[in-house]
């Protein structure tokens, strides 16, 4: 049909008519796969910043069983880092309730299934965010929930939000009482736009960046497998 | 728009009743000026393509690729020009380490014409951001960010005219609010202005100069489901701007949007995803130097 466009002049060129005073216009999209060859300008000039970079981020840190990539409401990546935030919560402050919360938005990059290597880290979480525990009182778990809903889901660990219902992360009742998040400082200073972390009670900073957290995580478990599970149900 | 439909598909019924034969020809591009547009979005320090064994986008993208494809489109096309919708910076370990001098060394050995800030621009904070910028040989286009009082005052423009065989294209810049999306300290003093009454006044001031074209460089994203200025926002509630090249909310179009404006003719949204895996391009067929008011003519 690629006539159907040139009927458009009727709509407002009644009057001006000339034709050579017309804007004609197309677009496309270029995807740039492998046929392309490499430039040899551009490859001089990143090579000396390559392999000063390669030297430290080509470091293997673990191996990734399968691909771990973003999903909403429940996505393997965004558990896979939550529970290693969790878990270094749970070290910093021990025997306390706690839970984790980040954003989906946080986390830049899939791991993919194989070699996992630092600069995979990095591309996960480029950001130099820090690793916080946030003390909320026990109302705030609403909030939280209505949250989830609202955004479809997040990325969280030691909790469950099954539509009304809220469960700890072992499918236990959860008790009203005052918690701590871990979560990252621009989360807790209002990024995408957690509000309630307005009403928190108190902050602990132990100076860690949530990327460094999550390594340390990666390298511990060695071998890192799926994390199938269902936490949210909106 | 109800009423453009209308006439287009009786037309199509009625046939030459209503349309003249000249007009159902296909267009004398001979007569015009060609000038194609080549546009990149959120490439986030993105400089080697994906590596084979990535999740999403085995072997895509890649600066190298991006230079030899650009050159390729230079030998065929005389006016080409290349622009960037912000969101340079923050994505690879190249940001982390040399803090965007390597981003920005790049775009200007391909030969950007201009680019707009993103909000990822400001992750280094405005003295990494103009620290980097030393590297870049091309005008950046912010006309929505009042930075007086912060050191990048005077650093960038609203706007830039380029010309090219004797057309003249009008390029504005507007960014996203930086409130809740950048820490207070990376952005300090800076002040974020309604971007659509900025582009109404840039959309002026390059109507006042006479362009053939009028491209907004847009960091607001695509479209989202709450009342938030998006691109297909602005080209709804603006009047002039042929094309936004968009970017933000990392969405790939095969090809660019068409929306009505204010006046009832077409404006152009774009966007081609991010990390530099596409290349947007938009050919222009500008007709006798002088600003149609009648709209662009989309062809396939």
């Amino acid at each position: 049909m690629k006539f159907k466009f040139y009927i458009f002049i009727l709509g407002a060129g009644l009057s001006a008519c000339s034709f050579g005073k017309q804007t004609f216009v197309n677009g496309k999209s270029i995807p740039l796969s492998a046929e392309y060859p490499n430039s040899r300008s551009v490859d001089s000039i990143v090579s000396p910043y390559k392999i000063e970079l390669d030297k430290e981020m080509n470091q293997i840190v673990a191996q990734a069983e399968v691909d771990f990539i973003n999903q909403r409401p429940n996505g393997s990546l965004g558990f896979l880092v939550a529970d290693i935030l969790l878990e270094k919560g749970k070290e910093v402050l021990p025997n306390e309730n706690m839970i984790c919360l980040i954003n989906i938005g946080g986390l830049r990059a899939p791991i993919s299934k194989g070699n996992v290597l630092l600069g995979d880290v990095f591309k996960l979480m480029p950001f130099d965010n820090q690793f916080l525990l946030v003390k909320m009182p026990a109302k705030s778990i609403v909030d939280i929930q209505a949250y989830l809903k609202k955004s479809g889901g997040e990325p969280i660990s030691g909790f469950k939000v099954l539509q009304d219902t809220i469960l700890t992360g072992d499918n236990q009742v959860w008790q009203a009482n005052d918690f701590w998040v871990v979560t990252s400082d621009y989360l807790m200073n209002g990024g995408d736009n957690m509000n309630f972390f307005q009403q928190k009670l108190e902050v602990k900073n132990p100076n860690l960046l949530l990327r460094n957290v999550i390594l340390e995580g990666f390298k511990s478990r060695k071998t890192l497998s799926n994390v199938i599970d269902t936490r949210i149900k909106l | 728009m109800d009423r453009r439909k209308f006439i287009q598909s009786s037309s199509l019924a009625f046939g030459g009743l209503m349309v003249s034969p000249q007009l159902l020809a296909a267009p004398n591009l001979k007569k015009t000026t060609k000038i194609t547009i080549l546009h990149t979005n959120d490439t986030h320090s993105n400089i080697d393509a994906f590596p084979a064994n990535h999740a999403k986008y085995a072997n895509q993208g890649g600066v190298s690729r991006r230079h030899e494809l650009i050159q390729k489109i230079r030998l065929e096309e005389e006016n080409v020009l290349l622009l960037d919708a912000g969101d340079i910076f923050q994505g690879t370990p190249y940001f982390n380490r040399f803090g965007g001098v390597l981003e920005m060394k790049l775009m200007s050995h391909l030969g950007y014409d201009a680019a707009t800030m993103g909000n990822h621009d400001f992750d280094g904070g405005m003295d990494g951001f103009l620290k980097a910028k030393e590297f870049a040989n091309f005008p950046f286009l912010c006309s929505n960010y009042d930075f007086k009082n912060t050191i990048l005052d005077g650093q960038t423009k609203s706007h830039h005219i380029f010309e090219k065989s004797g057309a003249k294209i009008g390029v504005f810049g507007l960014g996203v609010e930086l409130n809740g999306l950048v820490p207070d300290i990376h952005f300090k003093e800076t002040k974020y202005l309604n971007p659509i009454e900025m582009a109404q006044e840039s959309i002026k001031k390059l109507k006042e100069a006479k362009v053939d074209l009028i491209i907004c460089l847009s960091h607001l994203g695509y479209e989202y489901a709450t009342e938030k200025i998006s691109d297909r926002k602005l080209a709804q509630k603006t009047d002039g701007i042929d094309l936004i090249i968009g970017g933000h909310t990392h969405t790939f179009l095969e090809k660019p949007t068409v929306e009505y404006n204010l006046g009832g003719n077409i404006t152009l949204v774009n966007q081609v995803g991010w990390a530099g895996v596409q290349l947007g391009r938009v050919d222009f067929y500008v007709g006798k130097h002088v600003r149609s008011d009648s709209g662009l003519i989309l062809i396939d």
